[in-house]
């Protein structure tokens, strides 16, 4: 199994940024050091700059400014010997389509194994390569198409294998690009069992995504991109104690518009927050549903009518929203349009 | 193996003059090899799997390299058929038997790397079938396919370097034609022109499979 040496940042960027040839800016300045063992789960939204962080820890782009060192190697010149540690499963999966699954992972696998490693068939004994690939396809329920031509597969039996071919090598830094697309609920579970086995083996792993709900409950860190830029980095427990104690009411109106908040519900007690949305109104609570009758109240009083009350806890969609004042994906904000924070 | 046959046999089977013959011959089998590594290189780059091979760590010298010389013995093997057609029906003689395999090898080799600069400075397949046709022929131009250069002027030495003339004295004299007899010398300095072209290739081969492969950053 491939693991990181503990001395050494798996990952370590000083002020690393880039500006792509047309002048648009990918990645702003970035100093950043993820250590053996930890996962790191990347949160934006489409834009934000994390596929293009995670193209520039898979070497696939060079930063235009600032330092990148990978497993303890400066990113520059040869890389071969850095790319061969990487298991990096990008955005869209690309297979050769004349190829079986099997054919394709052996593919692959042997192309390029890793520094210390022979090539499959002799790897096999020694570090269980064959085994760990059958594993991961009866987890990722591929075993039956496993020799099936990739032409003749889904979207999201191409997803699994790609993401199994990531895996399969164990590799000291592990790289996975919106990982939750096109994946059913088994999968999920695979993937996540997997991603957590690889930070206990001492392996890096970096999970791109705009997935709130699960993904992020894999990491022991959260990063919050926005703009190319980092604006939060900090622990799973720090970003949930945040969120702790506080609720979150989405009122539906029957004609949503900015009005709605010409009325005043920052006076009503318990309110922290309200702002608008495509669909009503979302306040924050700092005293759960209590303040829940008030604001139905002054709505009505204000001849506004009520389609649908949500009360919720908050997530970290909802902090992103605060730091950023954008949303960070459909789930958490409910097909909103971009809305200020008015209280 | 079935559309160089179809291109090879009428041409062979009607008698045109080996002036005639060898000319289209050698067009044939030189687009052949450009095209098919452009193309392929393209289709490949454009979001194919030609960068995750990349990206798993094979150096893009080993790719360039592995390539090449795979797509240069896949084509001879392809135009196999049709050479023993050439052969079998031109009347060649012994020594355009020997030196017809060696000097379709080196021309394809030469083909391919051309294919591998042609796909670099191309932005889509259209235009990389464009860029390969033009380049090739101005360097079958160059080979003498089309022309016979004057003796020890400056269009004889350039056929001089080039490694598709090697095929075409072969294909000429393997279609019938009469002239000078073709021999191992004649491979020598198109053989190194080759290989510069070659090391050339892998030098800057990071560069060249970038442009392939990574359209934008």
């Amino acid at each position: 199994m491939g693991s990181v040496s503990p001395e050494v940042p798996a990952v370590l960027t000083h002020g690393m940024g880039l500006r792509y040839r047309s002048g648009r800016i990918g990645l702003k300045a970035l100093d950043l050091q993820v250590d053996a063992g930890e996962v790191v789960v990347v949160l934006g939204p489409n834009g934000s700059g994390k596929s293009t962080l995670l193209r520039l820890l898979a070497t696939d782009l060079r930063p235009t400014e600032g330092t990148l060192s990978l497993l303890g190697q400066p990113v520059s010149g040869q890389l071969t010997s850095i790319r061969r540690q990487i298991g990096y499963a990008a955005d869209t999966p690309v297979h050769f389509q004349v190829f079986t699954g099997a054919e394709n992972t052996e593919v692959f696998q042997t192309l390029a194994p890793p520094p210390g490693r022979g090539h499959l068939g002799h790897r096999s004994a020694k570090d269980g390569s064959r085994d760990r690939i059958q594993d991961l396809c009866r987890s990722f329920d591929l075993d039956e198409v496993f020799d099936t031509l990739v032409s003749e597969y889904s979207f999201g039996m191409s997803r699994k294998l790609l993401l199994l071919e990531s895996l399969a090598l164990a590799p000291p830094l592990l790289l996975l690009d919106e990982p939750s697309v096109g994946l059913d609920p088994s999968g999920m579970l695979a993937l996540r069992k997997a991603v957590e086995a690889r930070g206990r083996d001492g392996g890096a792993v970096i999970v791109a995504s705009n997935e709130i709900r699960e993904i992020p409950m894999w990491a022991d860190r959260v990063l919050f991109f926005h703009c190319g830029e980092l604006v939060e980095d900090a622990s799973l427990p720090a970003l949930l104690g945040r969120l702790a104690g506080r609720t979150r009411i989405e009122i539906d109106l029957a004609n949503p518009e900015p009005r709605a908040l010409d009325v005043n519900l920052s006076d009503i007690d318990g309110v922290e927050v309200a702002q608008p949305s495509s669909t009503g109104i979302v306040v924050e609570s700092s005293q759960a549903g209590r303040p829940l009758p008030d604001l139905v109240s002054t709505l009505l009083t204000a001849g506004h009518r009520i389609r649908d009350i949500r009360v919720r806890e908050p997530n970290l969609g909802d902090l992103f929203l605060e730091l950023t004042g954008k949303y960070l994906d459909a789930i958490s904000d409910g097909s909103w349009g971009e809305g200020g924070l008015g209280t | 193996m079935g559309i160089p046959l179809l291109l090879v046999f009428p041409i062979s089977a009607g008698g045109a003059p080996a002036y005639h013959a060898s000319a289209a011959f050698t067009v044939l089998f030189v687009l052949f090899g450009t095209f098919g590594s452009a193309i392929s290189l393209l289709k490949e780059g454009d979001g194919g799997p030609l960068r995750r091979i990349i990206l798993r760590g094979v150096s893009e010298s080993t790719l360039v390299t592995e390539r090449v010389l795979a797509s240069a013995g896949l084509d001879t093997l392809e135009l196999l058929p049709a050479l023993l057609v050439i052969l079998s029906l031109g009347g060649a003689e012994v020594m355009a038997w020997a030196l017809l395999i060696p000097s379709v090898l080196l021309a394809l080799i030469a083909a391919n790397l051309v294919g591998v600069w042609v796909a670099a400075g191309a932005r889509s397949m259209a235009e990389g079938a464009l860029f390969a046709a033009v380049v090739s022929l101005f360097l079958l131009h160059g080979s003498g396919v089309f022309r016979t250069p004057e003796p020890g002027g400056w269009g004889a030495t350039i056929e001089g370097f080039l490694p598709f003339a090697p095929l075409h004295e072969v294909l000429f004299s393997a279609t019938g034609g009469t002239g000078p007899t073709v021999g191992l010398n004649d491979f020598l300095v198109p053989t190194g022109a080759t290989l510069l072209l070659f090391s050339l290739t892998l030098l800057v081969s990071r560069v060249l499979m970038e442009r392939i492969t990574v359209p934008t950053g």
